[in-house]
């Protein structure tokens, strides 16, 4: 959405907190319905970015991490287009971020071109902390929100848990998400949230009535393979598939199961009936858009999730990143 | 390096200081003789740990950056565990190991994993001066086992050291190690990579590593002749070659960067000196790497046209460790 001339990326609601700008992936009116879980990741903005072309000769914005419900610092990484220029630490006290277009900003442009990249080298992208609950304090400077040209053609969605929205990855476009937009060319709406992918009817209604996505993948299962029957389970992927594909007939849809974890390594059974139920009902569509996509497939290396046995590490983002892009590229291109 | 009970991997002395100490990855007799860029790189912990076996209930580490902001990591042996940022006041890191580290155990050893989960690595940042200003805690040395057998020596330029990664494990010779399963020893030294023979000489008599990359000539193309470079180039490859002949070197040449979009030509020129040297040694275990076949995409690069971004440094590490695999064997 536009706010202040500036681009907010992935970003569907701002809240004018009095201290500071709080901003949320999805509307509010969805939001409310999710589980809490969801609720409260919504608003840490994974895979989100202020953009824009910096009209004056300087801008400078104020952020800080707002701790009363998530005790969290992250990192914010500034490029110019495609290309990286530095990071920032996000804490509760709060700092500025100062943009200059760099000297070198015409060779930038001009490589661009020769190269075919998709991002202008103008477009100031600074990536926010994928895992605070941030707030925007200041904004100073003369903005353009980004043309169309300047920008990937092509979006993809990602839906799913904690590992989908990019914990615990130290740097926000250190997720697996992030990484396969970059290796891909592309944008991507990240609509991860962090215990949260339950699958709701109100979320699955939301994905298919939006209209700004080319294709989409959806990660189903670690979040509710703790707290919820088989049964349950089948129930709202049977939902949650056939309604997105009824309303996204004509797209890409990738349905990824569960990634392997500890259960796996447990000699456990329960995490086994959750990825059959997703492979059966891709299956049972039938549909040569509709693609199922194992998890052992895109993380293969143990030492690809951290201490927890859930979660990636950045080592394991890296290769889910590298393993998700490849199978992409063989339908998407 | 030992000190106290710990382990400080990949530095070879440390400088004490009133409140603490700054570690170095060169010994300071060799240190005084490189150039001023090497010198002060050099102080830079890139590819330095803190290793030990924890013998009490928790650790708790003291660390002060000296020039900026930088990211430490917690490991447990190849487990990521968390990151703190090291600023310019004193930073508290405590360590437990986590419940279910018999798990990792059992894990580590299905899996034969290199490095022990019970082996705790703070790894240092990259691109800050780091004092280390206490240790508390029991501790044990790692043991020979707990970490990868084979060491892997890179040498190099800024790129080598480490930026633009942020974090001290994006680094293309660290993930390179990581992907390999291989310990690095990292001697990357930001606009200090001047070939001069005392690093050759200290490079070459150094008996802990068991096969190393050399990245040659960034950071001379901008101001040596092509005859000096040249010369150094010889040296630093005889040397290294003569003292080293039973293992596998790997030359690499300078990485794409602004110059090469430029279309100047001096670049070219110190390219084709380590590619022609290599040649001539005419050795089955002393190889020639291209800088293109390892950074591919002109994205890969950050602003500046001349550090790897975060990305590029992936890249590199998956072409690199490509080739490198096709010699190594574990």
């Amino acid at each position: 959405m536009i706010y202040r001339n500036i681009e907010f990326y992935n970003v569907e609601e701002i809240f004018e907190k009095s201290n500071g700008l709080q901003l949320s992936r999805i509307p509010e009116r969805v939001r409310e319905k999710l589980n809490d879980n969801a609720k409260t990741r919504a608003i840490m903005p994974a895979g989100c970015e202020m953009r824009f072309n910096l009209k004056s000769k300087k801008a400078k914005i104020g952020v800080k991490a707002d701790m009363e419900v998530v005790w969290r610092t992250g990192i914010c990484e500034i490029y110019f287009g495609d290309f990286f220029h530095s990071w920032h630490f996000v804490n509760e006290n709060p700092s500025v971020i100062e943009i200059e277009y760099p000297q070198n900003l015409e060779k930038l442009k001009e490589l661009k071109n020769k190269k075919n990249l998709k991002f202008d080298p103008s477009v100031v992208r600074i990536i926010l902390p994928h895992l605070v609950d941030l707030r925007i304090i200041d904004i100073e400077g003369e903005f353009e929100p980004p043309s169309k040209n300047q920008l990937p053609d092509k979006r993809f969605l990602s839906y799913g848990s904690s590992i989908t929205h990019g914990g615990f990855s130290i740097v926000p476009t250190y997720t697996y998400v992030a990484k396969t937009a970059y290796i891909l060319g592309m944008d991507a709406l990240n609509l991860g949230f962090g215990g949260g992918a339950h699958l709701e009817k109100e979320i699955a209604d939301y994905i298919a009535e939006r209209d700004d996505w080319d294709f989409a993948t959806f990660e189903l299962g670690v979040n509710m393979v703790g707290g919820f029957e088989v049964e349950e389970f089948e129930k709202r992927v049977d939902y949650f598939i056939e309604k997105i594909v009824n309303e996204k007939i004509e797209k890409y849809l990738f349905f990824i199961d569960i990634f392997p974890f500890y259960m796996d390594f447990d000699n456990e059974e329960k995490q086994k009936k959750f990825r059959n139920i997703v492979k059966n009902k891709v299956k049972q569509i039938n549909k040569k858009n509709v693609i199922h996509i194992s998890g052992f497939k895109i993380l293969k290396d143990v030492r690809g999730l951290m201490t927890d046995r859930v979660h990636p590490s950045s080592q394991g983002f890296e290769e889910m990143g590298y393993n998700l892009a490849s199978i992409l590229k063989k339908y998407i291109f | 390096m030992k000190y106290k009970n710990v382990e400080l991997y990949n530095v070879e002395e440390i400088k004490k200081e009133n409140d603490g100490f700054q570690l170095l990855r060169i010994p300071e007799a060799l240190r005084e003789k490189l150039n001023e860029s090497a010198k002060n790189a050099s102080l830079y912990p890139s590819g330095c740990e803190i290793r030990f076996n924890l013998k009490s209930e928790k650790a708790k580490i003291f660390l002060k950056g000296i020039n900026g902001n930088g990211i430490c990591e917690v490991f447990f042996g190849d487990f990521f565990e968390s990151w703190r940022l090291i600023k310019n006041e004193i930073t508290e890191i405590e360590i437990r190991y986590p419940q279910n580290i018999d798990k990792l155990k059992i894990w580590s050893e299905e899996k034969k994993l290199k490095f022990d989960p019970e082996l705790v690595r703070v790894i240092l940042p990259h691109l800050l001066i780091t004092k280390i200003i206490d240790i508390e805690g029991e501790f044990e040395l790692p043991e020979r086992n707990q970490t990868p057998q084979i060491k892997y020596l890179a040498y190099g330029s800024s790129i080598t050291h480490g930026a633009s990664a942020v974090r001290p494990t994006g680094t293309y010779a660290f993930k390179t190690a990581q992907l390999l399963n291989v310990d690095l020893i990292n001697l990357g030294f930001g606009g200090g990579a001047h070939l001069e023979k005392e690093i050759a000489d200290y490079i070459a008599e150094r008996d802990d590593w068991d096969f190393a990359t050399f990245e040659l000539g960034i950071n001379m193309v901008g101001g040596f002749e092509v005859e000096e470079f040249e010369k150094r180039v010889d040296y630093f490859i005889e040397k290294i070659v003569s003292k080293k002949g039973d293992k596998k070197l790997f030359f690499i040449d300078i990485y794409p960067f602004f110059m090469d979009y430029e279309n100047q030509e001096k670049q070219m020129k110190f390219r084709e000196i380590v590619k022609n040297k290599v040649k001539e040694i005419n050795r089955d275990n002393v190889i020639h790497i291209s800088g293109f076949d390892i950074l591919k995409s002109l994205k890969g690069l950050a602003f500046d046209i001349l550090h790897p971004s975060p990305f590029g440094m992936e890249e590199m590490a998956y072409n690199l460790s490509n080739i490198l695999k096709k010699y190594i064997t574990d």
